[in-house]
């Protein structure tokens, strides 16, 4: 259940101590492991040795540990990034089936050879070209394997792709995002999903900006969110938690909801609104999702509280 | 073909609810045996049917039935009388099933001497699978007249985007339009914008989520409130 909750969700560079070092204590629910763009490609071989370690440093406060590899070498990248602690890899640029395929193969291999339970690591294809949205739906049933969704497919490379001013003040993303997201959902696959939030100033580093993020991401229903720089991830993990007040409404609205359909009625009405099978289905799932951030939440307290108790070489 | 700008959704079954008579005539009534019976009134719905729709044809009001997913066997059957036009689908998602209810449907109009094949099908989409879908659902019978979008902020949960407007609800019309038009069929829905959600649009709100979609190329929409008639008739109005 914890590595369901990615409320927030950022990328480190295993090369740079600076960052891999601390980031356990930034609160994250997620680090991504990067091999790809933010790595020199005179680095990356170095960057691969370091991944195994890394997700040992990365997970010390609970949170989980997602690789990111490189389009161009798969081959070469997956077996620095499959190991135990591994909850994800990321396939950056993916364009058709075949290729989510062959990295299934792969990582299938790896697994048996490395003890980790056949098919657990999913596999995120990025979609970051016009290809890519295309190709949405084959890609995302290629597989046995558990797949997720960006359910978007905004972001720099697509915007190179399509032609696109990436940081307007109108949503130029519109078909592919959507595209992507209802192919996974008619595939019944988490769409992690994104909103549209205006960005003109092309900065990715004010506390404001997410601030703003959040709070549409949360009021679109969206729980999930990637993230560039610190600043983002204690706005991103409290912003994307339902609030007191949310389910304080969604135990009321369920308590209702059972107590009318016992008695043989469909609709009624609640503190003036209208209390019916929809707001019950929404409610369950504003329950749920409460749950699971309160155990991530205890998770990661227990997590830090237990690196920072133990003795000092193990830190 | 008649104008059916306004789909009103009322109970088969008398309610307390929505009573008063619409100010304008409804194009179309939608007896409904869904989301406005509860379960434990189903099989009396099912029973009023054939009256409701023998009534409906001596003032020439033309009437379509909803039915039930769930129990479309059993619904399509009681409502396959004299006085129908036409079923509505709610939550289509495979065209093999639109196939299977044309069977029934046709073996249904031999059985009750109704004219072969003028029973009609409007898809109401209301899920991820069956929007992926749109197209070949529009072509699995040749029954289906029109294409329309349900309220799929409440369907699907889709909640509200900055621009103050539903999460994939521009893309979810658009995508539907497209398919509507290229088969022909009348695409139907309006575009409800947030604010309505736990309750039923009022009047100026139902006028403007329907001049918004005639915009869009949509030409008519469901509403569940009598006094919402007269205000998608004026949305869907030419001028």
């Amino acid at each position: 259940m914890n590595n369901r909750v990615s409320r927030c969700s950022m990328f480190v560079t295993p090369t740079n101590p600076r960052f891999i070092d601390k980031a356990w204590t930034r609160g994250g629910d997620v680090y991504i492991l990067d091999i790809e763009d933010s790595i020199a490609p005179a680095e990356k071989q170095r960057c691969r040795e370091l991944i195994q370690e890394s997700i040992e440093k990365a997970n010390k406060g609970g949170a989980s540990i997602y690789v990111r590899i490189n389009k161009p070498f798969v081959d070469a990248d997956l077996p620095y990034a499959v190991w135990p602690g591994v909850d994800r890899i990321m396939l950056p640029k993916t364009q058709t089936a075949a290729e989510v395929q062959h990295a299934h193969e792969i990582i299938s291999t790896l697994e048996k050879e490395r003890g980790i339970e056949p098919g657990s690591i999913e596999l995120y294809p990025m979609i970051e070209s016009t290809l890519g949205a295309v190709n949405i739906y084959e890609i995302l049933s290629a597989l046995p394997r558990k797949l997720s969704s960006m359910g978007g497919a905004g972001g720099y490379d697509m915007a190179m792709n399509m032609g696109i001013e990436m940081f307007a003040d109108f949503d130029q993303y519109a078909f592919p995002v959507a595209h992507v997201a209802l192919a996974a959902m008619a595939l019944d696959i988490e769409a992690t999903g994104g909103v549209f939030v205006p960005n003109p100033s092309g900065r990715v580093d004010q506390a404001d900006q997410a601030n703003r993020q959040a709070a549409a991401l949360h009021e679109a229903g969206i729980h999930h969110a990637g993230a560039l720089h610190p600043a983002f991830i204690e706005p991103l993990v409290s912003g994307l938690s339902p609030t007191p007040e949310e389910i304080g409404w969604a135990e009321r609205v369920k308590a209702h909801f059972e107590c009318m359909t016992d008695a043989g009625e469909s609709v009624d009405s609640l503190e003036d609104k209208i209390i019916d099978r929809y707001e019950y289905q929404s409610a369950l799932k504003t329950l749920a999702w409460g749950q699971a951030c309160a155990q991530k939440d205890a998770f990661k307290q227990w997590a830090k509280n237990r690196t920072l108790n133990a003795p000092t070489q193990t830190q | 073909m008649p104008c059916r700008r306004s789909w009103l959704i009322q109970s088969v079954l008398p309610s307390t609810q929505h009573q008063d008579k619409p100010s304008e005539k409804a194009d179309v009534l939608v007896l409904d045996l869904e989301y406005s019976v509860a379960t434990r009134l189903k099989s009396r719905a099912r029973q009023a049917l054939r009256e409701q729709l023998l009534n409906l044809d001596a003032i020439q009001q033309s009437a379509f039935v909803r039915i039930d997913w769930s129990t479309r066997w059993a619904d399509v059957r009681a409502a396959m009388y004299r006085g129908i036009q036409g079923l509505v689908l709610p939550g289509p998602e495979n065209p093999e099933d639109i196939a299977d209810i044309d069977t029934l449907m046709s073996q249904m109009e031999r059985e009750r001497g109704l004219n072969q094949g003028s029973t009609q099908i409007v898809l109401m989409l209301e899920s991820a699978r069956g929007f992926w879908n749109a197209q070949s659902l529009a072509q699995a019978s040749p029954r289906v007249s029109a294409l329309g979008v349900g309220r799929i902020d409440l369907t699907m949960d889709l909640k509200p985007l900055p621009q103050n407007e539903f999460r994939l609800s521009r893309y979810l019309m658009s995508r539907t339009v497209v398919a509507a038009r290229m088969l022909g069929k009348q695409p139907l829905g309006a575009f409800w914008r947030p604010g309505t959600r736990g309750g039923v649009a009022n009047p100026t709100q139902t006028q403007e989520a329907a001049r918004e979609a005639q915009l869009m190329g949509y030409r008519g929409s469901f509403c569940v409130n009598p006094d919402q008639v007269a205000a998608i008739n004026h949305g869907f109005s030419s001028e």
